[in-house]
């Protein structure tokens, strides 16, 4: 009996190994069939929280459009830029414009300064414009070229420094005009055919075109904000055409930028104006987090549509010591409804965010290029906009995540359900 | 910032720097205000770790009328300077390393010299032609206004008027000594 009950159990694995090489053996002996060589895979319909980010690289100051997938933290495709690329993407999804410079010999000879379109499917090159010689701005703002109301035409910021306006047609794929707008900056988009910059003196400079992209009207509006007492930061966002600039000392300025001229509505603000510098001790406790607090960041705001909401990087006024660095990054990142104008959520970083982008739709994503604290580590994280749960990280992603650029992702092609 | 702000300031990093914790109360005391090196434009490096040149041998210029490390960011006229030191590149605070070319367009920015106390006028540069040196990176931000104040904007790319646009790196050149407040004659 003895023997009987060790061998009976010790037999069963040796049946169990028996009856699995019998699976598994007409598998291992099945050959692969020869592959196709020379294929390149193509995306289909976007995701719904696809997105790009520019990964700039200070070695030569140029970069690539990277484009991910904030569901999984996934790398689908990428573009090559020359220096300061800039990015707009067709509201359609279906192409992307890449404004470029590049060198005949790397770092010298001739200069090219183009747009290169690309299609979403195949990210093959689609064509290439060329834009005035020696003339794009290279800088950081991502707010150097945007797309018209009608999208046959994208408007390109100039810095030379004299600046003007460049107006590109996309349908016949040339530079149609450049038009001046002294002191005044950068570029976006206003009602069906213009243009609008910002101004040193606080003002708006409104360009518009005819049907034919010939410039049509200009106007300078009165000021809607001092310099002298508080800055905008030019990283400004959009809901609708409202634009949404947020200053310097915490507040944000509103911008409807749907008819021929912009309307300005009254500044709201952000962060606590009255708020006392807390106690030594209470600041010490809390490492400043007790208040008050300042915006700061290089895509310091990032907004939703569907939810209207406004996303905006803070920071402890006393880490930065209320200098004016609008860079600083922050800890925290502050989300607003922007119908009632007041904070509705608190959404607290690993580290810091330098840089925030949130994905479109109803149960957005927040993107988020931060650092660690102590290890000055940085990271591109991916966050839950609503419930501010840290979800993921997308590692090896580059050198930098400066900017986000959510694709668009008409209705009704998005993917449902897919978290 | 209020003068409370200030006191308090002063002895959390007072506090600060005498704690041997790691975290975030130490590096508020000394290395937080120094994140600022983390965000910017133009840029950090990445998971490579971005090039402080914190291990970068130190340098003097010599003269103690202007004190301090050209090599490192806290030297006092790179109080806004926005990108690699020249002097870590083969150039000095304020020479551009050989085979480069120093933009004549620029921002300035005031910095207050501890050997005297003044504040100095200081042109900050970029040396142009080459790739970017990618040692010491600096980014001094304090009073920095945006775009449409390109004078007082260092995210600008300031190789303008050069034979090329490529960066290398940024000098700090002293231009003269500047007014203080209650001097500046209203125009």
């Amino acid at each position: 009996m003895k023997i009987k009950t060790t061998r009976m159990p010790a037999l069963v694995p040796t049946i169990l190994c028996a009856l699995a090489l019998l699976v598994v053996a007409p598998l291992a002996s099945a050959e692969l069939a020869p592959e196709k060589l020379g294929r390149s895979l193509s995306l289909d319909t976007p995701g719904r929280h696809w997105t790009y980010y520019l990964d700039f690289q200070l070695s030569n100051f140029g970069g690539r459009f990277v484009l991910m997938d904030a569901n999984n933290a996934d790398f689908l495709a990428h573009v090559s830029a020359g220096q300061f690329p800039a990015l707009s993407t067709a509201p359609d999804g279906k192409e992307i414009y890449v404004a470029e410079t590049t060198y005949e010999y790397g770092t010298s000879g001739k200069r090219h300064d183009f747009v290169s379109i690309y299609d979403t499917t195949g990210y093959a090159l689609q064509a290439r414009i060329d834009l005035p010689t020696g003339k794009r701005a290279l800088m950081g703002s991502l707010r150097r070229m945007t797309l018209l109301g009608d999208t046959r035409f994208l408007a390109i910021y100039n810095y030379t420094p004299a600046t003007s306006i460049s107006l590109v047609d996309l349908q016949q794929r040339r530079h149609v005009t450049e038009v001046p707008i002294p002191g005044c900056h950068l570029a976006y988009s206003t009602g069906a055919r213009g243009v609008s910059a910002l101004c040193g003196d606080g003002t708006m400079y409104t360009l518009h075109f005819d049907a034919e992209g010939a410039l049509a009207s200009k106007h300078r509006s009165e000021a809607f904000f001092d310099p002298q007492s508080d800055h905008l930061m030019t990283n400004a966002v959009s809901i609708g055409s409202t634009w949404y600039f947020v200053s310097y000392s915490g507040d944000v300025y509103p911008v409807d930028l749907s008819g021929q001229q912009p309307r300005f509505s009254e500044p709201w603000a952000l962060v606590d104006h009255d708020k006392e510098p807390a106690w030594l001790i209470t600041l010490l406790l809390t490492m400043g987090k007790a208040g008050p607090w300042l915006p700061g960041g290089m895509a310091v705001a990032a907004a939703n549509e569907s939810r209207g909401e406004l996303y905006v990087i803070v920071h402890p006024t006393v880490w930065s010591e209320g200098k004016g660095d609008h860079d600083f990054p922050g800890p925290e990142v502050w989300v607003y409804d922007t119908q009632r104008k007041e904070r509705i959520r608190r959404l607290e970083m690993r580290g810091v965010a330098m840089s925030i982008g949130v994905t479109p739709g109803e149960t957005p994503l927040l993107t988020v290029f931060g650092a660690d604290i102590e290890t000055e580590e940085q990271h591109l994280e991916i966050y839950d906009a609503i419930t501010g749960d840290f979800l993921r990280e997308m590692y090896e992603y580059g050198d930098t995540a400066l900017g986000f650029a959510p694709v668009p992702v008409p209705l009704t092609t998005q993917i449902e359900g897919s978290r | 910032m209020n003068p409370i702000d200030q006191l308090s300031l002063k002895i959390l990093r007072s506090l600060a720097q005498r704690t041997s914790r790691r975290g975030v109360l130490a590096r508020l005391g000394t290395a937080l205000v120094g994140a600022a090196a983390v965000p910017l434009l133009p840029v950090a490096r990445a998971s490579a770790g971005i090039p402080t040149g914190k291990m970068v041998p130190p340098t003097t210029t010599g003269n103690p009328a202007d004190p301090g490390n050209p090599r490192s960011c806290d030297y006092w006229r790179y109080c806004g300077i926005d990108g690699f030191l020249c002097a870590c590149c083969g150039g000095s605070a304020s020479a551009c390393p050989p085979g480069t070319e120093m933009s004549p367009v620029t921002w300035v920015g005031t910095c207050e010299n501890p050997a005297d106390g003044k504040h100095y006028i200081i042109s900050y540069n970029d040396c142009c032609g080459k790739h970017g040196c990618n040692r010491c990176f600096c980014n001094g931000n304090e009073r920095e206004a945006p775009e449409y104040w390109p004078q007082k904007n260092n995210g600008i790319h300031w190789c303008l008027g050069t034979s090329t646009t490529a960066y290398t790196c940024s000098v700090g050149v002293v231009i003269g000594t500047a007014l203080k407040q209650d001097e500046v004659v209203p125009e």
